[in-house]
């Protein structure tokens, strides 16, 4: 951002004690800052401001702040000839706007409604109390500072997006917070009809939060009128503290008596009164006098004036005594004047019950407790297998079959039951993928940025949820996905408007689930991948023969970037397509029990997809048995099983090989590696790895369960192979292992 | 150390001004009104002056006038409220450096002193 800034100051300026160098150096600070000074006759410290003190100086400065802050750091000088003028960048108000767009982040958007609600709730039970106390300041700054944090925390949200509700929650928090600064500021309390007016609004903004969270309009109109009572009567109020003319009637007394006499209490419990607070007492007395005249109460007309008389002559506790009496007085006559109204409120209040229940979305927790939680369940879910066999078992081997009916009966329900546990608890730990989408569209705007490209993004489905794990380990992933979308895909806008494309590229972020999968889509416009230039890199790199490439679909070579060492980045960036460490996205997503594959039509665009379980608390763990031992292995960490004869299995160096699909596996024996003995001969089960490079050999594959893994703690750790256990039915232990990986 | 004179007859914002002003290595005198604030101003030398509007005895706008009947070098800071807009022009006239709209943050505020105090 470049600006201009120019300084035309007179001798105004001096007379305020400004020294316009210092603003000077204010902006050197901020960055590249380029001073011509036209004219400088600054006057001495000693020295008269006169006509003919000035200082004029140009300021180019260019930096990366705002104009907005710049305007608030000349902010005391801004009136007296100083310009900001923006020559280079982004103008400011186009800034505005485009945030004016942007999604409020959810996190966001929860801690404010989370924070609402406690505001709203607390702002109640301060009113309760108020209408019980009108008078009472330290009441006000409370209501005072709800207002305050509530207005500030919707503003933030409004600096997001223009939302209408919001927007009357900024006005009426906004208002009524500046009201009742004016009444902190006269350290005099409300009257009861300005408390219940504050009620009033409390009850709107209660309103309007819920038609926020529902996403509905609501109608407030009437908000303003009860807004503009409020700050009349606290400017009646004002004036009357001062003494000056008013038209006087029945509610202006009460209004002043009523803030009066927890006044005149709490005065009346000290020992001793400063000059302020007498002084307080014999204004307040006079102008209580003349309203009280005014409106025709004669009797308590009189008492005032006795007690004007008496304030200073008479011992101060008598004073007060009298005074009580007459507070009484005036309290009695108010309570007849307020009571009609009341009545007729609380019919209202009654009706309206359902507004005061309030309502939390949210609960927090930690995370911790949700993974015991799980653990629980998962043993829970153990032991119901364990209940089934055991039915079974009454009936074949105790020879009991009508417990076992009986049992079996009562299991279904049972089942169920544990099912939908189980389901919940997962529900517990997956949240929107909204959280990872939100930061989008900015890295999309940094990226667009910074590489010259134009980009609009489209985001579908942010609603669908997934283990909050899953949402953490793919956030990497997925933002180098879209960098390489905008970086290698997205054409430049003129190369697209040569080749008829609209010049602003599309991506477009979807999810969705389908069956126990959520499915991510990141799909871009742009040049799309051409497998002629994939297939001339594998063969250059040596990862395929030609034979090899000319017997696969083109759609098989497109997946060939995720094949680890294709696509590194000197390689990579030079081919029109897809970019960086496609390996590791592959890896990541393969490591979480997902998958990622690739669509892509040449100079239509590229389509990645990557497919992930929904949660991870259950794993897919692949059974198998070596000698009378049974082990697990994560399923998705074995890309094949292979059956071979074990004379096919050679010997090179002492290493075990074995060739298979014109490659060589590297083999290791899980009877060797954990000494258990293997008792097969002749045909031995191979699981392999997914990048086909590594094997080991079993006895005999079982079958796959879907089962919580727990971990092991690390002092039970003996082998690295080991990762954790998990149950079975039967209530035997199985180790988890990780050799594939 | 640099040297504030903080003036309101709130005791809380007066405790507000200081606490903040202090944690930023300032020294902060205060005083409860203009008179109060003009005796301080002449026995002592202050770097910058924070005033009220709204004060008793001595309201912060006649402060301002007779302070600068005999310093006009020393910054000085108006506490306003959003709905004082005359007396902020006022205070302009009377030779007030700068402004702090109420209510404000601490660090608003020390961002202010800041703009006008080196």
């Amino acid at each position: 951002m470049k600006y201009l800034i120019k300084f035309r100051l007179g001798k105004d300026v001096f007379e305020r004690a400004i020294d316009p160098r210092m603003y000077l150096e204010e902006l050197k600070e901020l960055g590249k800052a380029e001073v011509k000074i036209l004219e400088e006759n600054i006057p001495s410290p000693e020295e008269t401001p006169t006509q003919k003190h000035c200082f004029k100086a140009d300021v180019i400065l260019e930096t990366e702040k705002s104009k907005e802050e710049i305007l608030e750091l000349l902010e005391f000088i801004l009136e007296d000839g100083v310009s900001v003028e923006t020559l280079e960048g982004k103008d400011s108000s186009k800034k505005t706007q485009e945030e004016e767009d942007s999604e409020i982040p959810s996190t966001l958007l929860k801690n404010y409604k989370i924070e609402t609600e406690e505001i709203l709730s607390r702002l109640r039970t301060s009113l309760e109390e108020l209408l019980e106390n009108p008078g009472s300041l330290e009441l006000v700054n409370e209501i005072f500072r709800n207002f305050h944090t509530l207005k500030g925390n919707t503003a933030l949200l409004l600096s997001y997006k223009k939302e209408p509700n919001l927007e009357y929650i900024h006005q009426i928090t906004h208002k009524a917070e500046s009201v009742l600064q004016k009444v902190r500021d006269s350290g005099i309390g409300l009257t009861n009809r300005q408390a219940e007016v504050i009620g009033e609004l409390v009850d709107r903004l209660d309103d309007l939060f819920l038609a926020f969270s529902e996403g509905r309009e609501e109608k407030v109109e009437d908000i303003f009128s009860l807004l503009e009572e409020l700050d009349k009567s606290i400017e009646e109020k004002d004036n009357l503290i001062k003494g000056e003319e008013v038209s006087v009637d029945l509610s202006a007394f009460i209004n002043v008596t009523s803030q009066y006499i927890p006044l005149y209490r709490e005065l009346c419990s000290k020992e001793e009164l400063t000059e302020e607070e007498k002084d307080f007492f014999r204004r307040s007395l006079m102008t209580l006098f003349k309203i009280s005249k005014e409106v025709g109460f004669s009797e308590i007309n009189k008492k005032i004036k006795d007690l004007q008389n008496a304030f200073g002559n008479i011992d101060f506790k008598e004073f007060c005594e009298n005074l009580e009496e007459l507070s009484n007085k005036i309290q009695t006559l108010i309570e007849k004047e307020i009571k009609p109204k009341k009545k007729e409120k609380d019919s209202k209040k009654t009706f309206d019950t359902s507004k005061y229940v309030t309502k939390t979305e949210y609960l927090k927790i930690e995370e911790k407790l949700i993974r015991d939680l799980m653990d629980i369940v998962g043993e829970l879910s153990v032991f119901k297998e364990w209940i089934i066999l055991f039915s079974t078992k009454l009936q074949k081997v105790y020879r009991v079959p009508e417990a076992s009916k009986e049992l079996k009966d009562r299991i279904y329900r049972f089942r169920g039951l544990m099912e939908s546990l189980q389901r919940t608890v997962l529900e517990m730990r997956m949240i929107p993928v909204s959280t990872l989408f939100e930061r989008f569209p900015k890295l999309i705007r940094d990226l667009s940025r910074t590489l010259n490209k134009r980009v609009r993004l489209e985001i579908e489905g942010g609603d669908t949820k997934l283990d909050k794990v899953i949402i953490e380990k793919i956030a990497e992933p997925m933002i180098h996905l879209i960098r390489n979308a905008v970086d290698h895909g997205i054409e430049s806008p003129e190369e697209r408007e040569r080749l008829g494309k609209p010049p602003e590229g599309l991506i477009k972020i979807r999810a969705f689930q389908e069956g126990g999968n959520v499915f991510i889509e990141i799909s871009d416009d742009g040049r799309g991948i051409d497998p002629q230039k994939i297939k001339k890199k594998a063969l250059e790199i040596g990862l395929y023969s030609e034979e090899e490439l000319n017997n696969m679909a083109e759609e098989e070579i497109i997946q060939i970037v995720f094949q680890p060492g294709f696509s590194t980045k000197e390689r990579a960036t030079e081919l029109s397509g897809r970019g960086v460490g496609m390996d590791v996205v592959a890896n990541t997503l393969r490591n979480l029990g997902g998958e990622v594959y690739l669509y892509s039509e040449k100079s239509l665009g590229t389509t990645v997809r990557l497919s992930l379980p929904l949660t991870l608390a259950i794993r897919k763990i692949l059974l198998f048995r070596v000698g009378s031992v049974t082990f697990g292995i994560p399923a998705e960490s074995v890309g094949e099983v292979l059956k071979v004869n074990s004379e096919s299995i050679k010997s090179i160096k002492g290493l075990k090989v074995l060739y298979h699909r014109g490659r060589v596996l590297e083999l290791d024996s899980i009877a060797d590696k954990l000494g258990v003995e293997s008792k097969v001969n002749g045909f031995v089960t191979l699981l392999v790895d997914n990048s086909l490079s590594r094997a080991v050999v079993v006895d005999e594959v079982l079958n796959t369960i879907d089962t919580v893994v727990k971990p092991l703690p690390p002092v039970v750790t003996t082998s690295e192979d080991i990762s954790g256990v998990t149950i079975l039915g039967d209530g035997s232990i199985v180790y988890i292992l990780e050799v594939l990986n | 150390m640099k040297k504030v004179l903080a003036v309101d007859d709130s005791a809380t914002m007066r405790n507000l001004v200081k606490i903040a002003l202090e944690a930023e290595g300032f020294s902060v005198d205060t005083a409860q009104n203009g008179q109060e604030a003009l005796e301080l101003t002449k026995k002592n030398t202050y770097d910058i002056v924070i005033s009220d509007i709204n004060m008793p005895v001595m309201d912060g706008l006649q402060f301002l006038k007779e302070f600068r009947s005999f310093n006009r070098t020393t910054p000085f800071l108006m506490l306003t409220t959003e709905t004082e807009a005359k007396k902020k022009e006022e205070a302009k006239r009377l030779g007030a450096t700068g402004w702090i709209v109420k209510p404000f943050k601490p660090e608003d505020l020390i961002k202010v002193v800041r703009r006008v105090v080196r």
